[in-house]
């Protein structure tokens, strides 16, 4: 993908990213402070790790398209660069304490979790794309008895 | 038999008349060899010059700014350029990413290849990716 590419989805994934923290946060509080109040500031926080967190898009920049073992090669890498940044944020902007194991577990899961719901999603989406287009190829391809 | 030919202003498209007097078995093989050259693709191996039928081209891919010609076993190069092989005219070429353009005669199967691209795998064996922008020109020319 171009860095031009790279930017609109960026864009777009900014705020899925948004969304998935707010679906982590929402699961982490439940499980292990249920009655944790949100400021303004967590909210704003969240806003901007959603920026933070696009920033390792940038590892599928290539100026060439990668093939298939390329790109799942660069997802288990996104998605390593995106734990340890989310990590990171987690304790600088407070949603950690200290290094509680079991904190850091659910995290981490939270965050697979969420990231795999969404490449499951666009899998089948592009499955059921590509039966079509295999359907279409095959009328495509005897059309002319070639 | 005499043969003519008259240069044209660079504006008119070029053309070639036959004059004879009946159409026999002899004008038809010359139509036919005039039209079978107009559809041929020149491709080059070191200092030979091969003429490449666009039926049997799986795809065109250009790679440093040079033009490659792929068929089921050869790859030739061309002095053409990429967008030129779009405009082959019996329709089944089509551009799948910034630098290839596929025969979609060629192509087995697609299979996902993740983020909205695909996975174009030739009956020769050969996969390639389709772009993402490129997968709505492809739907569109096999009317999904």
């Amino acid at each position: 993908m171009t860095y031009k590419e790279i930017l609109r989805i960026m864009f777009r994934d900014y705020f899925v990213i948004c969304t998935g923290i707010i679906i982590c946060q929402t699961i982490f509080c439940l499980i292990i402070t249920p009655d944790a109040v949100f400021t303004l500031a967590e909210f704003g926080y969240i806003l901007f790790g959603g920026v933070i967190f696009t920033i390792p898009h940038f590892v599928f920049c290539s100026n060439r398209e990668l093939d298939k073992n390329a790109w799942k090669k660069r997802r288990i890498l996104h998605l390593a660069i995106l734990i340890c940044t989310i990590l990171s944020c987690a304790h600088l902007f407070g949603w950690l304490n200290g290094f509680n194991l079991l904190e850091h577990v659910i995290m981490i899961a939270g965050i697979f979790i969420v990231y795999m719901v969404v490449w499951t999603v666009d899998w089948s989406v592009d499955n059921a794309d590509s039966r079509k287009i295999n359907q279409k190829l095959k009328e495509f391809n005897g059309e002319d008895g070639d | 038999m005499k043969i003519s030919i008259e240069e044209i202003p660079a504006d008119e498209p070029p053309e070639i008349i036959i004059r004879c007097h009946t159409i026999d078995e002899g004008i038809h093989k010359i139509i036919n060899r005039i039209k079978t050259l107009e559809d041929m693709v020149i491709g080059y191996q070191g200092n030979q010059i091969h003429r490449v039928v666009p039926k049997d081209v799986y795809y065109f891919e250009a790679v440093d700014s040079k033009v490659f010609i792929y068929t089921k076993s050869e790859v030739y190069e061309s002095k053409q350029k990429l967008y030129e092989f779009e405009e082959l005219n019996n329709g089944f070429y089509l551009r799948t990413s910034k630098s290839v353009i596929m025969n979609l005669k060629k192509i087995k199967y697609v299979s996902p290849a993740f983020n909205g691209r695909f996975e174009a795998c030739f009956d020769n064996g050969e996969k390639l990716i389709i772009s993402r922008q490129y997968v709505s020109e492809l739907k569109k020319r096999l009317q999904i």
